[in-house]
């Protein structure tokens, strides 16, 4: 008897404290054919997916956990399509999965391995994808990286190359893997026959590689806390021969883990993140205006003033300039669309830390 | 921190200490006389005293002692109905009226625990063991403790027992999860002099079972329900605590506190990646070692208090080398005299010097002073009504720091033998200096924030009765906190950066009651604690969709139910702690539901030859099994089964 009684006396407490609830879920309506990606809270809520519909001019959020019922389970440091997947390279948990690019369907469960342990980037060569992982906490023992070899069909972990210094982007031209380092004033080459590493000097850490039509790279160098330096902004490398041979400077070139460096559609122009002081003298996000062809960045920012400004892109049919905007890691971000000429034109609402457009058309 | 720092703290300490204790080593020798049992003044009681109309709650040695093998959270969720936000037991923090934990002051003596870079106390890391009074301050405190104390201020104290030879009292739990807890306390004197030796150590594997929210199995398209194992949780805390007293008269007392506390953990990972990644481990180890001393005469028409102290605290993530330490002299004195016919006047002042040495600081070589000046005025009028006003002034190295009035009124309407109401009423101002991280961290720390501040509004009644061997009380009090320049760290589009972002309205009902009915071998002891809490945010510089909307991590109901019942030398004893939904974000998904958890002890206590006294004690915690959560995405702990022996040789 004195067990129903306590029995009842619980149950009646949890009714009474739920019955407050006020439960709220959004459902997906429709299918994008642009994804921006969400970020979410390191240690809070986890990532998210919105569809960004350029025809209907509209963002639907959740819409990963829409089409799959559920949420995701991992931060995505970075999304990339190979074929007919996206690939996320998840944080906490720190795992690869993928879902389907057409549907957004995910059909198999992400992987997880001693060897993937803070994943960054990826990029893909042939039937293997190349993931930057940090190792564990590289602000602490940079040798702790490496990057790891990813089996795209049979969706294993087969190994790993040691990468000591921080890699972060990636790119691949001719067999040859290029890794951006982000404690190390080095951007490493990694010769993917023999996994033999080389390295090109840099005057700053780096963060993140752009490919132009010539398969050049463009490399973003940054300053950083733990690696300062007075000579950032962007490095030209010639992979044909392996040098960085030219480097456009630019003060405060962004070191945020978030896409810095945006193409326009005929990649005449190279967008960069960064920031400058404000009337306050604060620095505040701004998009800098690099004109390829005359090798110089534009006097004054195309975009400035951007509060919480967590990285940009370029609207694959509009060309118009993409800005997302977090400020907090508890409320909704933004995207924010400007003309090229930098003028605003339209505010989305998105999820949480939005920080990258992966657009699969 | 250089050298020449450090040895200016030390001297300077070593200079204040032996100044308060001047007057121990003059009267020294002549004074092993008396054992006369006294209770003694308390610094903690004075701080009542000026604060005419605020709201302070005491938990005594009896209610301490129940759960004195736990972490104070356990304590306070036991006997209040103050929400707190924890995992499974490596990281807890206090919401104190809707506030958030750098909010509360947790105070020993002159030390105010809080991390001087983070700002707040993670209460599993403060062992309930070594105290045997706790005094619970609701709302705006900052007027007596200075900085920080804007939701409210936890102040523990030890007792010493003045015993006339040894005294030993240990305890040994052991519990689900591998938990086990050994704690012993030594005390020593001649009723004049007074040592106490307190050691705790405490190790919880903390492997419990839970059950995920429901997981979509990808390859089978599933859901399903994981019953799982947390892993790599583990807690190890230990502390010694050295103190000693000298009493030269009844009300004139030397003490002395020297406490080394030593903090490991292994941080919680989230439920997804204790199923996925089980092999991840970070862990997080505290150091600190705390001294306060303090001499004190109330036994004259002028009454004296000065204290000195030194801190030195240190966190240790993940074995790294990168220092996160602070070094802190502080001392502090008061004085009380008897002014007009039914008035007390008290002055006094705070003075901290603090020497931080953090990997991402760049002020490293430079010392930081605090100090405080405050003064109180307390007034009796018709031998009923009491009015006190309190002010205080900190000057802070290269900040500003508000002026902090506070007013309160306190008048028994109705005074019977066996009853009383007292009606109160109470206005004060607070402020939070920004913390160090938030004024020096590379990059995006801010000297140019302003301090956070706020003012607290309260009215209350207490109505007590005793008759018939019922006692009875019940006090409600009412709150209205509005708080200005809430600081948050905000990605400024270069980095993240401390500013001064929100307003906050924090307002409601607390209500508190306990009935003790005595009977004739036994007694009966029913409490309820009750909690509605109304927190928005009412302005943000940040874009944000929960403007005007409950704060997260704030429930609006908090409630605590309590039940023993005693007799001979039986105890039984049920408790009910619940909290409603609460937000996790500020968006409307996420949402924490509600739980009730109930608790059930019972002990024995038995006795050999008079000297020897034991208790038995055995409690099942989460007696329905429920699985819950307190942090999103973070597990807890379900039903757990404790036993513990304590001994007290007398």
């Amino acid at each position: 008897m004195k067990t129903k009684i306590l029995l009842m006396l619980a149950l009646g407490i949890t009714l009474f404290f739920q019955s407050c609830k006020d439960d709220t879920t959004v459902t997906p309506t429709e299918k994008g054919e642009n994804y921006i990606i969400n970020y979410g809270s390191y240690s809070g809520d986890k990532g998210s997916v919105s569809a960004y519909d350029t025809e209907k001019d509209t963002v639907t959020n959740k819409f990963y956990e829409g089409v799959n019922g559920v949420a995701m389970t991992s931060n995505p440091q970075y999304a990339r399509q190979v074929n007919d997947k996206i690939y996320f390279m998840g944080n906490n948990v720190d795992q690869i999965f993928w879902v389907d690019a057409k549907t957004f369907e995910q059909t198999s469960n992400g992987v997880t391995s001693t060897d993937l342990v803070k994943p960054r980037y990826c990029v893909e060569d042939g039937n293997m994808l190349y993931v930057s992982c940090w190792g564990g906490d590289i602000w602490t023992d940079e040798s702790l990286s490496y990057i790891t070899k990813f089996n795209l069909t049979t969706k294993k972990v087969e190994g790993k190359i040691a990468l000591p210094g921080g890699p972060e982007g990636l790119a691949i031209v001719n067999g040859k893997l290029y890794a951006a380092l982000n404690y190390k004033d080095s951007v490493a080459v990694i010769n993917l026959s023999d996994e033999s590493i080389g390295y090109i000097v840099t005057p700053a850490v780096s963060s993140y590689f752009v490919k132009d039509d010539n398969d050049n790279l463009y490399v973003s160098l940054i300053s950083t806390y733990s690696d300062f330096s007075t000579k950032t902004g962007i490095g030209y490398i010639n992979t044909s021969v392996d040098k960085l041979e030219k480097i456009y400077e630019k003060e405060n070139v962004s070191s945020s883990y978030v896409n810095i460096m945006a193409f326009n559609k005929d990649k005449s122009k190279l967008y960069v993140m960064a920031s400058a002081y404000d009337a306050n003298w604060q620095l505040i996000g701004t998009v800098e205006e690099f004109d390829v062809a005359g090798g110089s960045f534009a006097a004054s920012p195309v975009v400035s003033d951007i509060l919480g400004l967590n990285g940009i892109a370029i609207d694959p049919e509009s060309d118009n300039i993409i800005c997302f905007v977090s400020e907090s890691t508890t409320a909704s971000g933004a995207m924010r669309t400007y003309s090229p000429a930098g003028k605003l034109i339209k505010e989305y609402k998105t999820g949480i830390s939005p920080f990258i457009l992966l657009s699969t058309k | 921190m250089t050298g020449k720092n450090r040895l200016l703290i030390v001297v300077i300490f070593i200079f204040l200490t032996l100044t308060s204790v001047g007057q121990v080593a003059f009267a020294f020798n002549s004074s092993f006389k008396d054992s006369i049992k006294l209770k003694e003044v308390k610094v903690v009681s004075c701080a009542k005293r000026f604060q005419a109309g605020a709201k302070i709650l005491y938990l005594d040695h009896d209610q301490i002692a129940k759960v004195n093998d736990r972490s104070i959270e356990k304590l306070l969720k036991h006997f209040t109905a103050i929400p707190i936000k924890s995992n499974a037991g490596s990281l807890s923090t206090i919401r104190f009226r809707g506030t958030s934990p750098n909010h509360t002051s947790v105070n020993v003596g002159g030390i105010n625990l809080n991390s001087l870079t983070l700002g707040s106390s993670n209460l599993a890391n403060i062992p309930t063991y070594f105290f045997e009074e706790l005094m619970l301050q609701y709302g705006s405190a900052s007027v007596v403790n200075g900085s920080g104390s804007i939701g409210g201020s936890l102040n523990l104290s030890s007792q010493l027992k003045w015993v006339d030879g040894v005294s030993v009292n240990s305890k040994i739990s052991i519990s689900s999860f591998d938990e086990q807890f050994y704690g012993a306390k030594v005390y020593a004197g001649n009723a004049k002099f007074d040592s106490v030796t307190k050691f705790y150590y405490f190790y919880k594997r903390n492997n419990f079972t839970f059950l995920h929210p429901p997981v979509k199995d990808f390859d089978t398209g599933e859901m399903v329900r994981i019953k799982d194992r947390q892993q790599n949780a583990a807690i190890n805390n230990k502390g010694v605590m050295q103190e000693f007293g000298y009493r030269f008269h009844n009300q004139r007392f030397w003490r002395f506190m020297i406490w080394l506390e030593d903090d490991w953990h292994q941080i919680q990972q989230n439920m997804a990646t204790n199923l996925k990644q089980p092999w991840k481990k970070e862990e997080l180890e505290d150091k600190h070692i705390r001294i306060w001393s303090y001499y004190t005469n109330k036994g004259k028409k002028l009454k004296r208090y000065l204290g000195a102290g030194y801190v030195f605290d240190n966190s240790i993530y993940n074995n790294t080398n990168d220092p996160i330490q602070t070094q802190r002299f502080i001392t502090e004195g008061n004085i009380e005299y008897p002014v007009y016919k039914n008035g007390m006047i008290k002055c006094g002042y705070k003075f901290e010097v603090i020497s931080p040495n953090v990997y991402a600081y760049e002020i490293n070589d430079v010392l930081q002073y605090q100090t405080d000046l405050h003064a109180s005025y307390l007034h009796t009028f018709f031998s009923k009504l009491k009015v006190s006003f309190n002010m205080r002034k900190g000057f802070v190295t290269d900040f500003t720091v508000p002026f902090t009035p506070a007013l309160g009124v306190s008048y028994p309407v109705m005074l019977r033998e066996s009853s009383r109401i007292v009606l109160t009423g109470n206005v004060a101002k607070s402020y939070r200096v920004p913390t160090f991280n938030d004024r020096y961290w590379v990059p995006g720390g801010n000297p140019d924030l302003n301090p956070e501040n706020g003012i607290n509004y309260e009215i209350g009644g207490k109505y007590s009765l005793y008759k018939n061997r019922v006692s009875l009380n019940v006090l409600l009090n009412a709150f209205y906190m509005a708080i200005e320049d809430w600081i948050l760290w905000k990605n400024s589009g270069a980095y993240w950066t401390a500013e001064n972002v929100q307003n906050v309205i924090s307002m409601g009902i607390e209500l508190q009651t306990n009935i003790k009915i005595e009977l004739r071998r036994s007694y009966i002891l029913f409490g309820l604690n009750y909690t509605l809490n109304s927190a928005e945010r009412s302005e943000s510089k940040n874009a944000s969709s929960a403007i005007n909307r409950q704060l997260e991590y704030v429930p609006f109901h908090t409630v605590t139910l309590y039940s023993q019942y005693n007799v001979n030398n039986w105890g039984f004893y049920l408790d009910v702690n619940g909290v409603s939904w609460q937000y996790t974000n500020e968006e409307p998904y996420n949402i924490l539901d509600g739980y009730a958890l109930v608790n059930i002890s019972t002990d024995r206590k038995f006795s050999f030859k008079k000297k020897h006294n034991f208790k038995l004690v055995f409690d099942v915690d989460n007696v329905f099994n429920i699985n819950y959560y307190s942090s999103w995405n973070y597990a807890m702990p379900r039903i757990a089964f404790r036993c513990s022996l304590s001994y007290l040789l007398n």
